[in-house]
């Protein structure tokens, strides 16, 4: 894609990546953004880690672009100067789209080739210690559940992902999964130093939650940035919507900024499916038939 | 249904041996003689890798998925044929997934057998036509600036939609 662009934004071709959510959360660490800002960091992020040259726009937070657009992750659209669609498939495919073009616009003389890219990629931020708390281990196929973070004067430092397992929205029983990440995209790591992070849950009337407390390990480290992982179990009378209250308590530290501060936070945990939660590597399953 | 479900595994194991194969000969061409004869040679063995180990030695980076850089070129059907969710990668849940329902579909029990699933699916049915306007929808460039798909006008334009990871 980077070469069609060198090759044909001479010739007037406008091009846009859209970045929506995350389609595989937690590889290389990455997490969900809660925020547009954080949406837009995460371009920034993209660019540096992929030496992109591309122009970018966000999706909305609620990825009305990307709905809009047939919901398809990687999508590829031609537009004509009308403005109207003259190209579109469902999984992008950059030497298809060369051809497109050379149709629609011509052909160049000498195409740009990857060799000829220098493209800067730069690694993922790591900035503490990882794999040193053991992964848990997941009992079936997980769904992402909805979460909406209660508002914070502080970011986000660490991110709960909600899945519960795929019986559980039509018995009303299953396992509740609950990880939370700290976000690369503020350099931060858990402080082994002090005490670990805990959180408690409050269940409406007709759901149970077991266990409503817990706390991540007690390491030797003193820092590390892996994800702090529990699993409950979760049942649920029929016709219960309310959602799980959580509240949540752990110390991030920023060693580039030197700064290490206590953080509680809240959420809201919907049991239902969340189309745009995508899928964690051998964890989780989207639920496109919902779509 | 124990013979359909045996078959299918057969089928599955016998790509993912094909791909490991494949892996340390990238340049041979498909070749099903020699796909069963290395699946016989490993039910053969000792120990035979399971499916999921196959998988778990495809996954170089560990990460729980195969990506297009972990599949070589011959074997890149492989991922569109089991990536369900459209991703660009491929779990192994996803070809469980896959798996039943095909099993499904054989044994005759899938009421969907005619409906098109799946976000590829979903793509043709909801997607913005050839020759339609693209809608009023809005997203944000990089300094924060709201962005109207109604505004790409004047000049072809190319939309890809992607993210980091």
């Amino acid at each position: 894609m980077e070469t069609i662009y060198l090759d044909y934004a001479p010739l007037g071709v406008q091009f846009f990546y859209i970045y929506k959510h995350l389609q595989h959360p937690e590889l290389d660490g990455y997490i969900e953004p809660f925020t547009l800002e954080e949406r837009l960091m995460h371009i920034q992020e993209a660019k540096r880690t992929l030496g992109s040259a591309l122009p970018w726009i966000a999706d909305s937070m609620s990825n009305d672009l990307k709905h809009a657009l047939g919901n398809s992750p990687n999508s590829e659209f031609v537009i004509d100067p009308e403005g109207r669609v003259v190209i579109r498939r469902a999984w992008s495919r950059p030497e298809q789209l060369r051809q497109d073009l050379e149709g629609l616009v011509g052909a160049v003389d000498h195409p740009t080739l990857i060799s000829d890219l220098n493209l800067k990629m730069e690694p993922p931020p790591r900035v503490a210690a990882s794999g040193v708390v053991p992964r848990v281990k997941i009992p079936g196929v997980m769904m992402a559940m909805k979460v909406t973070p209660e508002k914070s004067d502080i970011p986000f430092y660490a991110k709960l992902r909600a899945e519960v397992t795929r019986d559980f929205l039509g018995t009303g029983k299953g396992i509740l999964y609950l990880g939370f990440n700290v976000d690369p995209i503020y350099r931060v790591h858990w402080n082994n130093l002090v005490d670990p992070l805990k959180f408690e849950i409050k269940t409406p009337q007709g759901m149970t939650v077991s266990p409503t407390q817990g706390e991540g390990p007690e390491l030797e480290v003193a820092s590390d940035i892996d994800p702090r992982e529990f699993l409950l179990d979760v049942t649920r009378l029929e016709g219960v919507t309310e959602p799980l209250q959580l509240a949540v308590r752990y110390y991030a530290c920023n060693d580039d900024e030197g700064w290490c501060i206590p953080v509680t936070q809240n959420y809201l945990i919907h049991l239902e499916s969340y189309r745009d939660g995508g899928i964690a590597p051998r964890r989780s399953w989207s639920v496109w038939n919902d779509r | 249904m124990r013979v359909l479900y045996r078959f299918r595994t057969v089928v599955v194991m016998t790509c993912l041996t094909l791909m490991a194969s494949l892996s340390v000969a990238a340049q041979k061409t498909f070749d099903m003689q020699q796909v069963l004869e290395q699946w016989n040679s490993d039910q053969n063995s000792e120990s035979p890798p399971s499916p999921e180990d196959v998988f778990e030695s495809l996954d170089a980076d560990r990460n729980g998925t195969l990506t297009s850089g972990e599949i070589p070129a011959n074997g890149q059907w492989f991922l569109e044929r089991f990536d369900r969710d459209g991703g660009g990668s491929i779990s192994w849940e996803e070809i469980v997934l896959e798996i039943k329902d095909a099993i499904s579909r054989q044994a005759g029990r899938d009421d969907t057998t005619n409906r098109q699933t799946g976000p590829r699916a979903a793509f043709e049915r909801s997607a913005p036509k050839v020759g339609a306007v693209l809608p009023e929808i809005s997203g944000y460039q990089v300094d924060g600036q709201e962005f109207n798909l109604r505004s790409l006008k004047g000049n072809y334009s190319v939309l890809v939609f992607g993210c980091l990871t």
